[in-house]
């Protein structure tokens, strides 16, 4: 695995990376070609979401048949193998507004790959290059969620960051009422 | 048992009220086809599937159905928010008015409140898988139905991502049942 990748992943809330994020967001029209030379042709141009693109393109080097996670992500199905597009249809880009909803795509995006390896091992239990891919995902999803915790407020109630009164748990909206992530 | 996470699995952010694309979304929410029926259909299957893995796989998708429960009735209720009644009646959701209000019910895209009668169980591991099989192809067909029948890709984004998971357990289906049909297990 390539670290130096990994973290850029992992940095993904810090304000560096949200520096990032901005200028991206003001230049969509220009740093497409920039980052799209590994894909295949499933509209992944579409995708203006530059700053996760790097780990996107080297994490498979343990299996060529996973899609990178935000990709995945993205099209629903982390296996290329398995990915069957409806017509002409692409997978909508989804563009984060603000450091908290790129936080939780982050997050979104690793908890589906590790589902996604979880339902795979259910079958293919003996696949040990498998479960070294699913315990990568694993160790970025736990300092991301722990991350997002910190500073935005409770996705699992067994954290740390829900001393205080009112109980944190109940005062941050719910899923459905965000309109966002 | 389970735990909440408070967090969508891919996130919805409809902007857009369309109280007649909630109407055919809710075939998702109680169909015969839908979501809850995919849920309650692994999750009773699974207690008498014959290894590890079948018990592991049907935990596991049963699982993930009950996040796109999740996902349906959060597109319907955004899709739905702030109506009138007079907008509810334009578009034959009186009835529901009438009995729910702004409420969410499983029902299908005419009403019809949900049974189990939607799904089955045999004992047999491979009836049954066929049956998981079928049921997730009828789901994607059900979904490339709603992907026509819309033009804002708010809706459309979420869709093509429910109707991709069906693509996925479907194969992982197929994967668990070969995989017993070549050991002998009938």
């Amino acid at each position: 695995m390539n670290n130096f990748d990994y973290q850029m992943f992992l940095n993904g809330t810090s304000d560096v990376l949200s520096d990032m994020f901005l200028q991206g967001m003001n230049s969509n029209s220009n740093n497409n070609n920039n980052n799209n030379s590994n894909n295949d042709n499933n509209g992944m141009s579409l995708f203006n979401n530059n700053h996760n693109k790097p780990n996107n393109n080297t994490n498979n080097n343990l299996n060529n048949n996973l899609y990178g996670p935000y990709e995945g992500f993205m099209k629903g199905n982390m296996f290329k193998n398995l990915y069957e597009p409806f017509r002409n249809y692409r997978p909508i880009q989804i563009t984060p507004r603000n450091a908290q909803e790129e936080a939780l795509l982050n997050l979104d995006q690793t908890a589906f790959a590790m589902h996604e390896i979880n339902l795979y091992l259910d079958n293919f239990p003996d696949d040990q290059n498998m479960i070294n891919q699913f315990n990568e995902f694993r160790k970025i999803y736990d300092e991301m969620l722990n991350s997002y915790q910190s500073k935005y407020g409770p996705i699992s109630i067994n954290n740390p960051y829900m001393t205080e009164s009112p109980f944190a748990w109940t005062k941050d909206s719910w899923p459905w009422d965000r309109r966002n992530f | 048992m389970w735990k909440y996470e408070k967090r969508l699995q891919y996130p919805i952010n409809i902007k857009k009220k369309d109280l007649q694309m909630a109407k055919y979304l809710v075939e998702q929410y109680g169909g015969a086809n839908g979501e809850m029926a995919a849920a309650l259909r692994y999750l009773n299957q699974r207690y008498t599937m014959p290894d590890e893995r079948g018990k592991a796989l049907l935990t596991d998708i049963g699982t993930e159905e009950l996040a796109h429960i999740e996902m349906i009735c959060t597109m319907i209720y955004q899709l739905t928010k702030d109506a009138t009644i007079e907008e509810l009646k334009a578009v034959g959701m009186g009835g529901h008015y009438a009995g729910h209000d702004s409420s969410l019910y499983p029902t299908d895209a005419n009403g019809v409140p949900f049974t189990v009668a939607y799904f089955a169980a045999t004992g047999d591991p491979i009836a049954d898988l066929y049956e998981d099989m079928a049921a997730e192809q009828k789901a994607r067909a059900v979904y490339e139905n709603l992907i026509t029948m819309t033009d804002d890709p708010d809706v459309i984004g979420p869709l093509l991502w429910l109707r991709q998971r069906e693509v996925v357990h479907f194969n992982r289906f197929k994967e668990l049942c070969d995989y017993y049909k070549s050991i002998g297990i009938k």
